[in-house]
């Protein structure tokens, strides 16, 4: 029964909830168990707060026994990336920096999940400052791949968050996203990651990479549970000067109205230019592209700029404010870095203001021309990566750099990306496709998504790892 | 005038991370530089079909 509790999503679970047919305790108590037996072969959590999360619990179910059901997260066992500051509960941002960091406030995105009556079960491992690789000489264990343990990577940097809701420990998690960091790992997991328009959820609280694209969004089984955890978490903060006060539509309303008649645009040269795809990615894309041509969707070629162009202006701006939010530390406490990162944070330092200032006005440019493209569609297509997981490796500091990623393109422009799955490669791996959004029109990506998912058999897959 | 094309040698990095108040090992310093040419590359290409009037994305907004 445990680990039947343990595969519900959250959409699934909440009328059972709020019918009574299920306690928040048990449910809590089924998560906690199954933490305890198989966290220690993945690591995704750094901090399980196992009476807090008993508490919560027990809080719901009296709410709910007395008639006041706060909504579909209440009662549902989360985790948050612990880049994300909890009150009187440490966050380290996986960095020895931050080993006896605790906060004295929650971050707004946790102050909202509580008032939903959520309830934490802990902290989840991330790659460090969410701008590390794993490597051996960090606090904690890298994270490792539900589907593969020993094969192992988990993409970056929200690992923890993806890997814990793959593996059933948690119903949904927060991550962050400053270049891809909640869709790549959701990608390599098969899970649904969404990263919304920038400045839709708040980033207070939230310990910056790179103020100027980073974002924070839910991370779960599916997109309709993407669209649960938002609709808690979205919304105007007057304590993040990035946030933006529009009102919030109720992202549940349409997603089961299908997507007859949308236009599609499909982004095929991102990746043909970089270099051959194995034919079992592009085979999942292409046939991810039939399936939403048989919903109903119209698909069309779409040509945007050089991957480059956007990588180029990313990798400066994020840089530069990295090193401004690591300066202090960087400079009195290198060695708490781990190795890894001190050799891609260091070289920030060295970027000219000139340089910066012509990234933020090229950046300027590729907003406005991704806003023009988008006139003509509802949402564009494209790969989320070049492939399925990777082998973990902890001895590449600068393979960062190499490449430039599929992701981070939507960064530097703000609009609203989500990852879900569309198969496995012959290793059993996840492999998965992106869908990009018009700004702040989070909506219309999670009914797409949604459409998706429930045409085709892939969420009824999950790791085994019992 | 700047030099876009000119490549940081390894001594002018030295300089510049001690100007930023770092200093490192020689091997390490090797793996620094391989990062920084990555970075000096990007801000070279980065500047094409820029005009004077372009403003940057992070223009300061004043909130009411």
């Amino acid at each position: 029964m445990t680990g039947e509790l343990c595969n519900l999503s959250i959409a699934e679970t909440g009328p059972l909830l709020k019918s009574k047919q299920l306690s928040p305790v048990e449910l809590t108590k089924a998560f906690l168990d199954r933490i305890e037996a198989i966290d220690s072969r993945i690591h995704s959590f750094v901090l399980v707060t196992r009476e807090e999360a008993l508490r919560q619990a027990k809080a719901a179910e009296i709410e709910i026994a007395s008639g006041r059901y706060r909504g579909p997260m209440h009662g549902i066992p989360i985790g948050l990336k612990d880049l994300i500051e909890t009150s009187g509960i440490r966050t380290t941002a996986h960095s020895k920096v931050l080993i006896d960091h605790i906060p004295a406030e929650d971050a707004t995105v946790v102050s909202r999940l509580k008032e939903a009556g959520s309830v934490l079960l802990g902290k989840l491992g991330c790659l460090e400052f969410a701008h590390g690789s794993p490597s051996s000489d960090q606090a904690w264990p890298p994270v490792r791949n539900p589907w593969n343990p020993e094969h192992g990577f988990t993409g970056g940097s929200s690992t923890g968050s993806a890997t814990a809701v793959a593996a059933g420990l948690v119903m949904g998690a927060l991550g962050t996203d400053t270049g891809g960091s909640i869709r790549n790992p959701a990608s390599f997991c098969g899970i649904a990651g969404l990263m919304a328009t920038y400045g839709r959820v708040s980033r207070k609280g939230v310990i910056p990479y790179s103020f100027s694209l980073d974002h924070c969004g839910p991370m779960a089984w599916t997109a309709e549970d993407c669209a649960i955890m938002l609709q808690a978490i979205a919304g105007y903060d007057s304590d993040d000067p990035g946030s933006t006060n529009l009102p919030v539509p109720d992202y549940t309303a349409a997603l089961n109205e299908g997507i007859r008649g949308m236009r599609i645009g499909v982004i095929r040269h991102f990746y043909e230019s970089h270099l051959p795809l194995e034919d079992e990615t592009r085979r999942a894309f292409e046939t991810a592209l039939q399936e939403l041509t048989k919903l109903g969707a119209l698909l069309e070629e779409v040509k945007l700029r050089e991957l480059e162009d956007y990588d180029d202006c990313k990798v400066i701006i994020s840089e530069a404010e990295f090193f401004a939010v690591h300066e202090k530390d960087l400079i009195e406490r290198l060695q708490d870095y781990g190795a890894n990162l001190r050799f891609r944070a260091l070289p920030g330092g060295l970027i000219r203001a000139v340089d910066y200032i012509q990234a933020q006005r090229q950046r300027q440019k590729l907003v406005a021309e991704m806003q023009t493209k988008f006139a003509g569609y509802d949402a564009m297509v494209t790969l989320c990566t070049y492939g399925p997981a990777p082998k973990m490796s902890t001895d590449e500091p600068t393979h960062f750099f190499q490449r430039p990623n599929l992701t981070a393109v939507f960064n530097v422009t703000g609009n609203p990306a989500i990852s879900i799955r569309t198969g496995f490669d012959r290793m059993g791996l996840p492999l998965a496709m992106q869908i990009v959004g018009r700004a702040f029109d989070e909506a219309t990506i999670l009914r797409i998504a949604h459409a998706y998912e429930q045409a085709t058999p892939w969420r009824r897959l999950r790791p085994s790892l019992m | 005038m700047a030099d876009h094309n000119h490549q940081l040698s390894e001594e002018e990095i030295t300089l510049m991370l001690r100007r930023a108040g770092v200093t490192l090992p020689a091997e390490q310093l090797e793996r620094c530089c391989a990062v920084v040419a990555r970075l000096e590359a990007a801000a070279r290409r980065l500047r094409k079909d820029l005009k004077r009037n372009d403003e940057p994305a992070s223009v300061f907004l004043i909130r009411r």
